[in-house]
């Protein structure tokens, strides 16, 4: 399921952390059922990874790498509360930590309990865009993975313009969203109109 | 165009809702919009190369173009950063328009013809009577003829019952709400949705015509695409949701006297000394968006039709007179989402169906509405929305507890996965609360970002403790719903209070301007966005009464000046 790289852009250290990070909020997973279970691929699998430093890469200020030395900070407070003082921290660091201590790497971000000095540049001092930047790692993770993003294929790191649907998302069958319609016949009437109402 | 009699700026919920009513009256308008126009043939590729410069015609309409562009696929619609319908240039390939906020939470609009309304849910409840009378320089009864006028127009009928609106009235009525048959709130009670959108065709249940032939017919096919932009319908002007760019733009062009010139960033007013006037309005500047090259265009009067974050920037950016309220007083109807999971048995006992399929009918079809604190509105998503808007954005993680059915906040990992397996059996209802004004909230412009089109807006709310009563008691409320209804599990998501949806009050009526939404320190300049209403209407969606206002402004220009 996984493919090679379409956004590339990015040093490895980044590219490593954004899995690490869609691996914590949309794991792969086995889903069990009455009748048996199925595998079901995670974000790193539906490279939704991508998606999210392709994300932060076409915002006003392309955020991707400074976003993933901001989650490495978080790493190194953790690896320090964990008495290993002698980390520096490195490119990368986040990806190393479990997927518990990830979720604690986000959440004391969240909760502003890094030092806000120890941040890089623009998120030193600035609370309100570090929180922002977290919701918007759930965010556009959990969109890029529901919607029809996987399905582009090959096209799917293209300017977005000129990418088209190559294969089904196969997230849609993780939902049982059918994918886009040209109607439905579930009509059950109408409990007020307002004709009803005018020659009221 | 020579020079017109008006210059309208923003094709958006207001602005093409007056550019019709004005072109109605004889006048020559132009109307300047910073995004894409989609469904138009001088913009056969409207995304990638320029196109044309404007457009009067209404045969320029083409409703294949329309089709192509409105795929109703999410993440091309939808994506906040590069999606056709965002607030950014037409070049999908530049980033959005920068903001910048002052708390957790983002803006949600969409620059382009249509403005928001291309994928707004066509909600069109009147404004609650109370909370006109109590503090607008205009009373209800005053606007009742221009409520009819717009709803017969656009035109705004009942949401009809799918089965997520049957569930949501099977709860509320288990749970002793009354029917509220009326269009004027005076009382508590549930209803259906008034929605600018147009009824099912009456062959939506005759086998013999495909689902495909009924998208080409007149008339909503329940095909749950409201959010993503609905593409349903004969013509462009027959589209059977009526965001601006289907419903007011078609009209306005067959008028004959406007003109639409998309792509066009209007950064600022300009304004004259005039002896007898005092400063007043003259024109605007504009930036293509494409070539970046520069315009002043000319007029007798100017009506700011940009939205309530744009609009004050527009003012604080020319430097027009300095007044207190400009920018300050937004409302946001202080949002949240409350979700039901059911199971599959319980559905089929209470619809005959084990889904509540959230993909199927009117994006948001039945509401209800608590004058005095607020309303609750049912939604129904496409997945992606469902899961970024639903599961992502809590303010707290809360851990669920077996002896509470409510669980409260951010849900993700395994957590996640399975609550969005239960994507078809699960019932959203957003919480619109009426929040209070404070001046203390607002739109200022940054002095340290700018854009190409200048200081960018720098946005700024904190909701006052009442607010946040009146939202938790919705929330209460909403959360009963479901359980009376038979969720097995209720997830209450705990959305940041800087969630930007229904942006209000920015240039407020009776402080920024009068009650025709003239200025009172620049004449002929008008307003006509959700900017001058006075507050956030009882929490109804904005709207229907920005285009009662704009339609009521368009006779008042027309009065004064010509």
């Amino acid at each position: 399921m996984i493919t090679s790289a379409c956004y590339p852009i990015c040093p490895y250290s980044t590219q490593i952390n954004f899995k690490a990070v869609v691996d914590t909020l949309i794991p792969s997973s086995i889903m069990a059922y009455q009748s048996g279970w199925t595998f079901q691929y995670g974000g790193v699998d539906l490279c939704t990874w991508e998606y999210l430093m392709m994300s932060f890469d076409s915002l006003p200020t392309p955020l991707a790498n400074k976003t993933s030395h901001l989650l490495d900070v978080a790493a190194f407070f953790i690896y320090k509360e964990y008495g290993h003082s002698s980390f520096s921290p490195c490119e990368g660091l986040f990806s190393t930590l479990s997927r518990k201590d990830r979720f604690v790497a986000l959440d004391y971000l969240l909760n502003l309990q890094i030092p806000p000095g120890m941040l890089p540049v623009p998120y030193r001092n600035d609370p309100v865009l570090i929180q922002i930047t977290v919701d918007s790692i759930y965010q556009l993770t959990y969109f890029g993975y529901y919607s029809e993003w996987y399905g582009y294929g090959e096209t799917r790191c293209n300017p977005p313009s000129f990418r088209h649907l190559c294969t089904y998302p196969i997230s849609w069958s993780y939902t049982g969203y059918p994918g886009p319609s040209f109607g439905y016949r579930d009509f059950r009437g109408y409990l007020l109109n307002m004709q009803n109402l005018k020659s009221e | 165009m020579q020079k017109p009699d008006v210059i309208v700026i923003g094709a958006g919920g207001g602005g093409a809702v007056i550019a019709k009513e004005l072109g109605e009256l004889g006048l020559q308008v132009l109307v300047l919009e910073a995004g894409p126009w989609y469904g138009n043939k001088k913009w056969p590729h409207p995304n990638i190369e320029p196109g044309g410069v404007s457009s009067s015609c209404p045969n320029d309409l083409d409703v294949v173009l329309f089709k192509e562009n409105y795929n109703k696929l999410e993440n091309n619609m939808n994506d906040q950063i590069s999606g056709k319908l965002r607030w950014g240039p037409a070049d999908r390939e530049h980033p959005p328009w920068n903001r910048s906020y002052h708390q957790r939470g983002f803006v949600w609009q969409n620059s382009g013809v249509g403005g928001t309304t291309q994928h707004y849910l066509a909600n069109s409840p009147r404004a609650f009577p109370a909370s006109i009378d109590r503090s607008w320089p205009l009373t209800y009864s005053e606007l009742t003829p221009y409520y009819e006028k717009v709803e017969a127009e656009l035109p705004v009928e009942f949401a009809p019952t799918t089965s997520k609106e049957e569930l949501f009235y099977f709860g509320a009525k288990k749970a002793g709400w009354n029917l509220l048959p009326t269009l004027d709130v005076k009382t508590p009670g549930y209803r259906p949705q008034p929605n600018a959108i147009l009824p099912p065709n009456s062959q939506l249940l005759n086998p013999s015509y495909s689902e495909e032939q009924l998208s080409w017919m007149e008339g909503c096919t329940l095909a749950g695409h409201c959010i993503n932009g609905c593409p349903h319908g004969p013509s462009v002007a027959k589209i059977a949701k009526r965001s601006t760019n289907v419903s007011y733009v078609p009209s306005a062009l067959q008028t004959g006297n406007i003109e639409v010139q998309p792509n066009t960033f209007s950064y600022k007013i300009i304004t004259e000394n005039h002896p007898a006037e005092g400063v007043r309005a003259i024109g605007v500047k504009a930036r293509n968006t494409w070539t970046g090259e520069q315009e002043e265009l000319f007029a007798d009067c100017i009506v700011a039709a940009a939205g309530a974050i744009e609009t004050p920037r527009l003012w604080l950016n020319s430097a027009l007179p300095v007044n207190k309220w400009a920018g300050r007083g937004l409302v946001n109807h202080q949002m949240d989402m409350v979700t039901g999971i059911f199971n599959e048995k319980d559905l089929l006992s209470i619809l005959g169906s084990p889904s509540v399929n959230p993909y199927v009918g009117h994006t948001s079809g039945a509401r209800l509405d608590y004058p005095g604190l607020g309303s609750i509105q049912t939604i129904g998503t496409s997945p992606g929305l469902m899961a970024s808007f639903t599961y992502a954005l809590g303010k707290s993680r809360t851990k669920e507890s077996a002896h509470n059915p409510i669980q409260k906040g951010r849900v993700r990992g395994e957590d996640l996965i399975e609550l969005m397996a239960d994507y078809k059996s699960s019932l959203n209802i957003l919480i619109c609360t009426d929040d209070e004004v404070d001046r203390r909230n607002g739109v200022s412009v940054s002095a340290a970002a700018s854009d190409e089109n200048g200081p960018i807006p720098s946005i700024r709310y904190t909701p006052t403790t009442n607010t946040l009563r009146k939202k938790q008691q919705l929330v209460k409320i909403a959360a009963d719903i479901l359980l009376q209804a038979g969720a097995r599990k209720v997830v209450h998501s705990d959305w940041p209070d800087g969630m930007m949806i229904h942006m209000m009050s920015t240039m407020r009526m009776g402080y920024v301007v009068d009650q025709n939404c003239e200025s009172y320190q620049v004449s002929r300049l008008f307003i006509a966005d959700n900017s001058v209403l006075n507050n956030g209407l009882g929490s109804a969606n904005p709207t229907l009464t920005t285009q009662v206002l704009a339609t009521r402004t368009a006779k008042q220009i027309y009065k004064k000046y010509f």
